[in-house]
């Protein structure tokens, strides 16, 4: 067997022109409605004030969706295992850290250097909602999203629990961003359970399902988290569907929506 | 759902300051030799014991693979060529099919080091990063499982778990999954992790690194001392003679603090019995505990509650922390092929380091190897940002 | 009097006492598969230790019936239980606090994963209960005649229909005064499990046009079900140690 099902209890969304996901919703269903614009990171009322300030933009974005999703599901938060994913964890810390220790002093701010860790976003939900479920934080570079959804589902399956799944990332300042442009900020969160709505299976690489609109293709390709765009296409609309996302080198992932 | 099974370790090496391969570090385990030395590393001091791996600038290197060329993805390699272990995936690719084999592995810094020495050769015009830094293939947190699934020829699922100290205790749980519904029928677990300027001065900046040797439940424990490892395992469905079993593996989260841990080890406590429960273990039946232990005063404190919490006060322990070092992104691999060496050989490796242990602590340290025979032993990894692991291992009889 | 006959609907304390009566239990039931494979081995050992529905049923007496039929048996771990009770009641070695030891004449088990029947037979038999086992599908399986049918987590595997086509074949086959042992999750307490309401809202993803019928019932639900077939039904949770909301109905023909 290479698939599993899950159904989805709640949705989170953040990027460029796409405030949440219940505003957000109709112009995907509509692209022609969707005006692209630089992505607007709310200040996330879950995080203490002090967090809020000195919390990177990954880890902010991340907690936005993961609320948003939270809410539409009606759940507690910290009751559900976490699955958070990243192609480019903060790399604002790793810049300045970088920089620093080009220097001949090599000064390194303690706090920027526990931000820095790829988990910080995971690590600072838990701490917010005061959760001891399990959480995991990965990475598959282009292919995170993929990677994240599918470790959720087989979570959800695997425990019979409920699962939050958030994906973000987040640009590059220079000059890692000429080695690694990624154009804006990018977060999607979903609550995943054991279920029939939605199927995943793993399967030879193929063309990944574009978004069929310009505008909405250009940041599906451009910030690996947004690869999940055709797939909230689909469940804004909801219609039933085939999509393919992005997989690694030689293996993709169809997800099927009943 | 389908219950949890146990899950068959075909395959498993490691290389560390103790050596390359299971050979050299269990010999190490036997003597009580440390791999860690008051050394530098690069063009850093920052005054500590260091478990630094040689060799590694040696290495042939692939001339397909050359973008992958990093100390990290090195480290790697050479744990792909210590125990035929890359031989071994191999021949599991050809068993099932190379799309049926997936790679989890853990790392915290990756090759962040090819970038920050990149840092230095900036175009002095546009600042501008040099042309032969490959970001995708060293420094991203992916690379390591990106290099692994490359240089074996893999095409099943990957990933890579950062969870900072429990990232390559987690791929295990990752792995059991993925297998028990059936995505894959083997995969490579463990993790990868080398020094680096960020490691060094952060830690340092963080005041965690102790001066001198690490000392785990010392009464003079001052923190920790960094490692480098790589630590690899094949685990598979139905293997034929395997060298180990995973009986269980629990994880949590403390949901308390990004770089201090909860001081009674609630979160730890979790983890363990979780493990416990998914082995249908009772804690009596478990033989020695591989402590996390880094020897700072906060962990130890809290892993010594929590162990005596789950466990009682006379269950047999120790941190091995004081043989490798920390090695962070790959302890928890490091630390599971030890608990696999103390499973085949029935020897648990004595705590290193230790004079007089804190009187606070009442966990029960070894002061010497432990020699009989073992049937199972677990293995804790708890991360900064409070992300924990239990591992619970059966011998392969 | 002896202690059971004092209390004779108490189960017993879980003492250590009780505790070092369980380990023994499982240790026997555990041992036959020592000599096949690590894997069966560990398997059962790790299943036996963590469900809790194996201890609770020997704690609570309510194993009763001389001829078993378990459905979805796997690889028969209750028919070895079911062997070492006998073995430890004939040897003197069944506490007299505890409940009567089951006495069974009888076993079959019913599975349709070939593999494990394979693992149940190498390993089980030999064993003086002479386990039956065979690979068949439940809803299509001929069941003998007996007293006991188990049925551990399977019926939601198969839609409403199939469940009831199952239940009336086990109605069947049971003789007066006959009992079920079924474990189902609570398909109305998983919603509450973590969660405090739905939210319907137009655009998340509750609408479910075309899915295909779930196969989850509420303990409500099941519970009329069993009525209606002549069952009377009493119910124990059966959570300990999970993360669902696991209830096993004892239900016995009137």
């Amino acid at each position: 067997m290479n698939s599993l099902s899950v159904d989805i209890l709640g949705i989170g969304l953040l990027g460029p022109g796409l405030a949440d996901w219940a505003s957000a919703a109709p112009l995907l269903r509509e692209p022609a409605l969707w005006q692209a614009g630089a992505t607007v990171v709310p200040p996330p009322q879950r995080l203490p004030a002090t967090e809020r300030r000195r919390a990177g933009a990954v880890v902010k974005a991340s907690i936005v969706v993961a609320d948003q999703a939270i809410a539409a599901a009606g759940l507690d938060p910290a009751a559900l295992a976490t699955v958070f994913t990243s192609s480019t964890g903060e790399p604002a810390n790793c810049h300045a850290l970088c920089e620093a220790l080009a220097t001949p002093e090599r000064l390194v701010s303690p706090t920027r250097f526990t931000n820095s860790v790829h988990n910080a976003a995971g690590g600072y939900w838990h701490i917010a909602v005061q959760g001891r479920m399990p959480s995991t934080s990965l990475s598959a570079f282009d292919a995170s999203f993929a990677a994240g959804l599918l470790e959720a589902a087989v979570q959800a399956v695997a425990t019979g629990a409920p699962v939050l799944l958030v994906a973000c990332d987040v640009p590059y300042p220079e000059p890692l961003h000429g080695k690694r442009p990624v154009s804006d900020v990018f977060g999607v969160a979903l609550v995943l359970t054991p279920g029939t709505q939605l199927t995943l299976a793993l399967q030879p690489e193929t063309t990944a399902t574009p978004c069929g609109h310009a505008g909405l293709d250009a940041v599906r390709s451009s910030i690996p988290a947004a690869r999940a765009l055709p797939l909230l296409q689909a469940l804004a609309a909801g219609r039933a569907a085939s999509i393919d996302i992005e997989g690694l080198p030689g293996l993709g992932l169809q997800l099927k929506i009943a | 759902m389908r219950p949890p099974g146990p899950l068959a370790i075909t395959q498993h090496t490691l290389v560390s300051a103790l050596g390359q391969g299971r050979d050299a570090t269990f010999d190490a385990m036997q003597a009580g030799r440390t791999g860690l030395a008051p050394r530098g590393f690069e063009t850093a001091d920052i005054g500590a014991w260091l478990g630094v791996v040689d060799g590694i600038d040696t290495l042939d290197w692939r001339a397909d693979l050359a973008a992958f060329d990093c100390r990290n993805n090195r480290l790697a390699e050479l744990a792909l060529r210590a125990d035929g272990f890359g031989d071994a995936v191999r021949r599991a690719a050809q068993r099932w099919g190379a799309h049926r084999v997936g790679v989890f592995l853990g790392t915290s810094t990756a090759g962040i080091l090819q970038t920050e020495l990149a840092y230095r050769r900036r175009d002095a015009t546009t600042g501008a990063l040099p042309a032969d830094l490959h970001y995708g293939e060293t420094h991203n947190t992916y690379s390591v499982s990106r290099y692994v699934r490359a240089a074996l020829g893999l095409g099943g699922p990957a990933h890579v778990v950062s969870t900072a100290c429990s990232s390559s205790a987690k791929v295990y749980a990752t792995a059991e999954r993925m297998i028990r519904l059936g995505l894959v029928d083997a995969a490579v677990v463990g993790g990868v992790d080398s020094l680096c300027l960020t490691t060094l001065y952060g830690f340092k900046a963080l005041e965690l690194t102790a001066t001198e040797i690490c000392r785990p439940w010392d009464a003079q424990r001052a923190g920790l001392s960094l490692g480098e490892a790589a630590a690899l395992a094949l685990v598979e469905r139905g293997s034929p003679a395997p060298m180990g079993w995973l009986l269980g593996a629990g994880e949590s989260s403390d949901g308390h603090h990004m770089s201090s841990p909860h001081p009674e080890g609630a979160g730890a406590a979790l983890a363990m019995r979780a493990a416990l429960a998914q082995a249908g273990l009772q804690p009596q039946q478990v033989d020695y505990l591989n402590l996390h232990g880094t020897g700072t005063p906060g962990n130890d404190a809290a892993e010594d509650r929590a162990v005596g919490a789950v466990f009682g006060p006379s269950l047999p322990c120790s941190s091995t922390k004081g043989f490798t070092g920390h090695t962070l992104g790959a302890a928890g691999g490091v630390e599971a092929s030890i608990a696999l060496l103390a499973l085949q050989h029935g020897l648990a490796p004595a705590g290193l380091n230790l004079q007089t242990q804190d009187p606070a602590l009442h966990a029960h340290i070894l002061r010497e190897p432990l020699r009989k025979t073992l049937s199972v032993v677990a293995s804790n990894s708890f991360g900064f940002g409070g992300s924990n692991a239990c591992l619970v291992f059966g011998a392969a009889r | 009097m002896s202690p059971a006959a004092q209390r004779p609907f108490a189960a017993p304390r879980n003492d250590a006492g009780s505790d070092s009566v369980w380990r023994e239990v499982h240790a026997r039931a555990c041992a036959p598969y020592r000599a096949t494979s690590t894997f069966d081995w560990y398997f059962a050992r790790g299943k036996l230790g963590h469900d809790p529905v194996f201890r609770s049923l020997l704690e609570s007496g309510d194993l009763r019936g001389a001829r078993v039929v378990d459905i979805g048996c796997g690889r028969g771990l209750l028919a070895s239980l079911l062997q070492s009770c006998s073995d430890m009641h004939r040897t003197g070695r069944w506490p007299a606090a505890w409940h009567e030891a089951p006495a069974v004449s009888a076993y079959t088990g019913i599975d349709l994963m070939q593999r494990d029947l394979r693992s149940a037979e190498r390993a089980l038999g030999s064993l003086a209960l002479a386990p039956r086992f065979v690979c068949g599908d439940m809803r299509s399986t001929a069941l003998p005649a007996c007293e006991l049918v188990v049925l551990l987590d399977v019926l939601h595997y198969v839609d409403h229909a199939a469940q009831l086509g199952v239940l009336a074949q086990v109605r069947s086959a049971l003789q007066p005064q006959g009992r079920l042992l079924l474990r189902v999750g609570d398909s109305s307490q998983r919603r509450a499990f973590g969660f405090s309401h739905w939210v319907d809202t137009a655009v998340t993803l509750l609408r479910r046009r075309s899915a295909p019928p779930r196969s989850g019932r509420s303990i409500a639900e099941w519970t009329a079900l069993l009525h209606g077939l002549g069952f009377g039904v009493r119910s124990v949770p059966m959570s300990a140690g999970t993360p669902f909301a696991n209830v096993l109905l004892v239900a016995d023909l009137r």
